[in-house]
């Protein structure tokens, strides 16, 4: 089900005048599992990631954590990542929409170098939000998406500018 | 004080040391090249104003140290 939750954020960002938006399912990438971090960097995600200004994760929560494969995607790469805007979009099966993997995936993106924003959206009991098709059956959720958004667009272009213009210790 | 420049492999311009992000070793080489003050060795990163390219490279732990 957090294959619907990723496409409908998908769309809703792709409706976003001037923004270019891609779904990447970590499922699908050719990463090893037989070592880790950036010996691993698949060069393709790498040039998707440094093009990127932001991040959306949509994760499912396991066991209150984050699944090890998504993490293990993350790790291989960091300079990609650095200054560049992260939002959470948690997804479960009952009632917490995710509250939990997104606290715990959280300190990762940080250390990361990811800028998390204050926005996050929960897709509680999953399970009846969409059809078979993927279509959203409760749009209540759209105005929560909608002001996700704003704030990782805003947090993206202000990051962009410094990431280009503000040099680190420059005023020292 | 800034790193040295870098220019961007994708468009020739002048890119922005952005951050300086410390990076915990994970080989051997890497913890022999590690700031012991620093407890890791510091991975400066550039951003292209021209194309907003993303690159990097990883200081010794004397340049580190005397930025």
């Amino acid at each position: 089900m957090s294959e619907h939750a990723a496409k409908l954020m998908v769309a809703r960002i792709a409706g976003r005048p001037g923004v270019e938006t891609e779904l990447i399912d970590v499922a699908t990438l050719p990463i090893p599992v037989d070592d880790a971090g950036e010996a691993l960097k698949d060069a393709e995600l790498s040039e998707k990631l440094n093009h990127a200004d932001a991040l959306v994760i949509v994760s499912p929560e396991y066991n209150h954590g984050y699944p090890g494969l998504l993490k293990h995607v993350l790790d291989t790469n960091l300079k990609e990542y650095i200054h560049k805007a992260a939002g959470v979009v948690g997804v479960s099966a009952g009632v917490f929409g995710g509250a939990r993997v997104i606290q715990n995936l959280i300190p990762v993106l940080r250390e990361l170098g990811l800028v998390t924003i204050f926005w996050d959206v929960n897709f509680t009991t999953v399970g009846s939000r969409f059809d078979e098709d993927g279509n959203l059956l409760d749009e209540s959720f759209l105005p929560r998406i909608d002001k996700f958004l704003d704030e990782l667009l805003w947090m993206a272009e202000t990051l962009r500018y410094g990431r280009e213009h503000v040099t680190i210790g420059g005023s020292g | 004080m800034s790193a040295p420049s870098m220019t961007c492999p994708k468009c020739d311009t002048e890119m922005n040391h952005q951050a300086d992000k410390l990076v915990h070793p994970t080989t051997a080489e890497e913890a022999a090249r590690m700031t012991p003050a620093l407890d890791g060795v510091i991975e400066s990163v550039f951003a292209c104003p021209g194309c907003g390219w993303i690159d990097s490279r990883r200081e010794s732990g004397a340049q580190a140290q005397s930025r």
